[in-house]
């Protein structure tokens, strides 16, 4: 069944022009959000929400033929003195490795978070992020040669302030693994100007090689430094970490942030489909040894 | 020291710090584990040193559990009043937090009142 559903979408997408292979990646990508949303109304906030968003997404990673996990956590409160007062807090981040085809590879995570704002249905923020990750995570799966162990995460918690990604963090690298790289997409669905414009927090290893990627596919792509989403949790850990973005500086960002409103039909999917092509293809040289 | 109820609330008390402790070091939380070494280590140099320093240290934690459980429940009115968007906020702060917050309060009241000073007997006669 979950080879049937890869080795079909892999037949569209790799049969088809470029413009077909993103209407297809556009419309997977739109269903998929919809069932996400589906599943997990009205949020993804409460323990209860959280929780039904994690089997949801259990699933989704099985159906792909990949080998889903549970991986549970306790973090400390946001200031120390809390710590006297409240429990920890305590959450699950659903992981999946994707192991290189060479022994020994460094690991290169693949991250976005699946909480939402309470009351957020979270279909920009962050379904969109969730739906490229499963998408780049399947061309990654089919890819022949893999220099890297890819692990895909989906991270709990961002909005209480990263907790879920800072504790798989700490836990990879108390674990002692070889960190190459980590790449996440936080809210990549909404072009109201139809500009095609993103935004991107790179280090100055990485932002030249999405730098390439943007130009040779025609979208305008604007270097920034935020410290508001998940790979913060990473580069604070002197990891490289990168987060791809919709166009915040240029005022072209979701008004439905947060609110009751962020549903799957609001979204822009051929500007996320694009974005996630964009990410995908810098991954794929990666993997494929080209990275330059 | 001998045991009594007095001495069994005032060993729950210390106990629940102590568990809570432990769970915020093995997470990587250094905090509370401090704050309950230096009450422990305050309440044994106290009472070794006698004259009724035992005491008077026994209250102060008692009365630090008074305000702590006050504290608690404040807070949680708070956030029925002023209602945060934080999800860890809202789930922990509900029913159980507000009867552990009573709890630490009525322990605190008695242990206040079973450490007060003993009454010297009258004289008579």
């Amino acid at each position: 069944m979950a080879l049937r559903l890869v080795a079909s979408l892999a037949i569209v997408l790799f049969t088809a022009g470029p413009g077909q292979a993103q209407e297809a990646l556009a419309d997977s990508q739109r269903e998929f959000i919809a069932r996400f949303q589906a599943a997990t109304a009205p949020a993804r906030s409460s323990s209860r929400e959280r929780g039904a968003a994690a089997d949801f997404l259990m699933a989704e990673i099985e159906r792909r033929g990949l080998t889903a996990e549970r991986k549970p956590y306790r973090a400390p409160n946001v200031h120390p003195l809390l710590d006297l007062i409240m429990p920890p807090f305590s959450g699950v981040n659903v992981t999946a490795t994707i192991p290189a085809t060479l022994d020994d590879a460094p690991v290169v995570i693949l991250g976005a978070h699946y909480d939402s704002e309470a009351g957020s249905p979270g279909a920009d923020d962050n379904a969109s992020g969730i739906a490229a990750m499963l998408s780049i995570a399947e061309a990654i799966a089919a890819e022949p040669r893999r220099d890297y162990t890819v692990i895909l995460v989906f991270f709990d918690q961002e909005e209480e302030g990263k907790i879920g990604s800072a504790a798989f963090a700490r836990q990879l690298v108390n674990a002692g693994e070889d960190i190459h790289s980590m790449h996440s997409i936080d809210m990549a669905g909404w072009d109201s100007d139809g500009d095609r414009a993103i935004e991107i927090d790179a280090p100055d290893s990485w932002y030249p090689r999405y730098e390439r990627a943007a130009r040779e596919m025609d979208i305008p792509i604007t270097r920034v430094t935020y410290d508001s989403s998940d790979h913060v949790s990473f580069r604070d850990r002197g990891i490289d970490a990168v987060c791809l973005g919709e166009a915040f500086r240029l005022r072209d960002s979701s008004p439905h942030r947060h609110r009751s409103t962020d549903t799957a039909d609001t979204l822009n999917h051929a500007y996320l489909a694009r974005n996630t092509r964009l990410m995908q293809g810098v991954l794929l040289r990666l993997m494929r040894g080209q990275a330059s | 020291m001998r045991l009594s109820l007095p001495v069994g609330v005032l060993a729950l008390t210390l106990a629940a710090f102590t568990v809570r402790a432990v769970i915020y070091a093995l997470i990587g939380s250094p905090l509370p584990l401090v704050f309950i070494f230096a009450v422990s280590l305050a309440l044994i140099t106290a009472h070794l040193a006698g004259r009724g320093a035992g005491r008077v240290a026994v209250r102060v934690w008692a009365l630090w559990l008074v305000i702590y459980g006050v504290f608690r429940l404040g807070l949680a009115g708070l956030l029925v009043v002023a209602p945060v968007s934080s999800p860890h906020a809202i789930a922990n702060t509900g029913w159980v937090f507000m009867l552990v917050s009573a709890l630490y309060l009525l322990a605190g009241a008695y242990l206040v009142a079973a450490w007060r000073k003993p009454v010297e007997p009258a004289v008579t006669g």
